[in-house]
């Protein structure tokens, strides 16, 4: 019986996560409003702007663009309920995977020009953060010993404090922030992939985006568990405002740098940290070190 | 809950057709920290495909007609324009010029106009809130209509 009220707990945080993005996103526009000198919006300015959008609706431009974006949808919240149920972690993170690139054969699908430069920029975003994240996966399932979520038991960030760290920059270029150049960046190609979506269109791909942060949050937070379970809930809520305020803060003192500088920063830092953390984590466990 | 969800969530796209920059200037003054219109949940998107309320300024020159056209037609319904300025509204000083159309209503047409020259961004807050009454009214008539 518990364990069916255990499913049930789940299975709501999982319909919970597009609240809990979009409160996250919401703090972060306040913070970043704060950081400018403004006031800023609603913390549920988010989840407002998710709901009209929703609501309102539009159009699109051919079916095969309204079918990748709603594939892109299911596939971010099949990651999500595996992430959540505590399975494969593996699976979650490529499915999740396979969700963004039906985001780019969405943006691909249709003959605007904008809409391709935002896919071919949207797979250089997901090149310079899929390799880091694999190899976080599989850190994470070095040091646990399995890859089922459910399995990866206590503070496994003691044993990789490198491959948690990996996880901010990847978080930045995930949430679209400086340093980063990114999918939908300023001016003339502004909103990259999305552009030719409207209404209720670009509300599906809102909220498949959501449920990539989620699982790229729900990765994260598989850094840090306790056993006492109140206690385990406190540790993640710090965690996530930790690394929301450090993402507001790089996003408004840092320039934006170009993407093959983001490309080759995530690729020999990012995953050169993940890869030294696990030489030296063997090197431990194999008992040549200490 | 009809057209209340819409109103809390504003997107602004801005096109100018041939202002002397004046206005403009006015309105990228809405994004400083000094009139900040994101607190009221507005947004400047540079897509018609995202927004909701057009802010239109300058007079129409005849060659900026049809882009005008063609952005307010790429814009989801229910859809507002606000006409920014003197210039916007009625196409003074320009009436009879050559080469304008004499104001944004002569190419589409316009829900909220907005005086000034150039207008002052506290008066384009008020136009822009008075464009979401709008379509608050809007939203609300054709929900109530669809449950009638």
């Amino acid at each position: 019986m518990s364990s069916m009220f255990e499913q049930a707990a789940l299975l709501a945080l999982w319909a919970a996560v597009p609240l809990l993005v979009g409160v996250l996103l919401g703090l972060d526009r306040v913070l970043t409003a704060r950081l400018q000198g403004r006031r800023g919006p609603s913390v549920l300015q988010s989840l407002r702007d998710l709901t009209k959008l929703l609501h309102k609706k539009g159009s699109y431009v051919n079916r095969s663009q309204v079918l990748f974006a709603y594939g892109a949808l299911a596939l971010q919240a099949a990651a999500a309920l595996v992430l959540i149920m505590g399975s494969d972690v593996l699976t979650a993170f490529l499915l999740s995977g396979v969700g963004c690139f039906l985001m780019v054969m969405a943006a691909l699908s249709v003959r605007s020009p904008y809409s391709h430069l935002g896919a071919q920029r949207e797979l250089v975003q997901m090149m310079a953060t899929e390799p880091v994240v694999m190899m976080v996966v599989l850190s994470l399932a070095y040091a646990s010993g399995s890859f089922l979520g459910a399995e990866m038991e206590g503070m496994l960030v003691l044993a990789l404090p490198l491959a948690a760290a990996a996880m901010v920059p990847v978080l930045l270029i995930r949430l679209e922030k400086s340093p980063y150049d990114i999918a939908t960046a300023h001016s003339e190609i502004v909103s990259g992939p999305y552009v030719e979506f409207s209404g209720r269109g670009l509300g599906i791909t809102k909220l498949a985006h959501w449920f990539e942060l989620g699982v790229m949050f729900g990765i994260l937070l598989l850094f840090f568990r306790l056993s006492d379970p109140a206690l385990d809930l406190v540790v993640k809520g710090l965690v996530v405002l930790a690394v929301v305020l450090t993402t507001a803060v790089i996003d408004n003192t840092t320039a934006r740098l170009t993407r093959w500088r983001m490309l080759r920063f995530s690729l020999t830092l990012c995953l050169g940290a993940v890869m030294l953390n696990l030489i030296v984590l063997y090197l431990v466990d194999s008992g040549v070190i200490l | 809950m009809n057209g209340r969800r819409e109103a809390r969530s504003p997107w602004i796209l801005h096109f100018d057709t041939g202002s002397c920059n004046g206005c403009d200037i006015e309105i990228w003054a809405l994004l400083t920290p000094k009139y900040d219109v994101e607190r009221f949940g507005m947004m400047n998107k540079g897509n018609p495909k995202h927004a909701d309320i057009l802010l239109v300024t300058g007079p129409v020159t005849k060659k900026c007609a049809s882009r005008l056209k063609n952005l307010y037609e790429q814009m989801p319904d229910p859809k507002l324009v606000v006409a920014c300025g003197d210039c916007a509204s009625t196409g003074a000083p320009f009436v009879g010029c050559y080469n304008t159309c004499g104001g944004v209503d002569s190419v589409i047409p316009v829900d909220v106009y907005v005086p000034g020259c150039a207008c002052r961004p506290e008066v384009l807050i008020d136009g822009v809130v008075m464009a979401v009454d709008k379509w608050r009214e809007i939203t609300g008539a054709s929900s109530e209509g669809a449950r009638s």
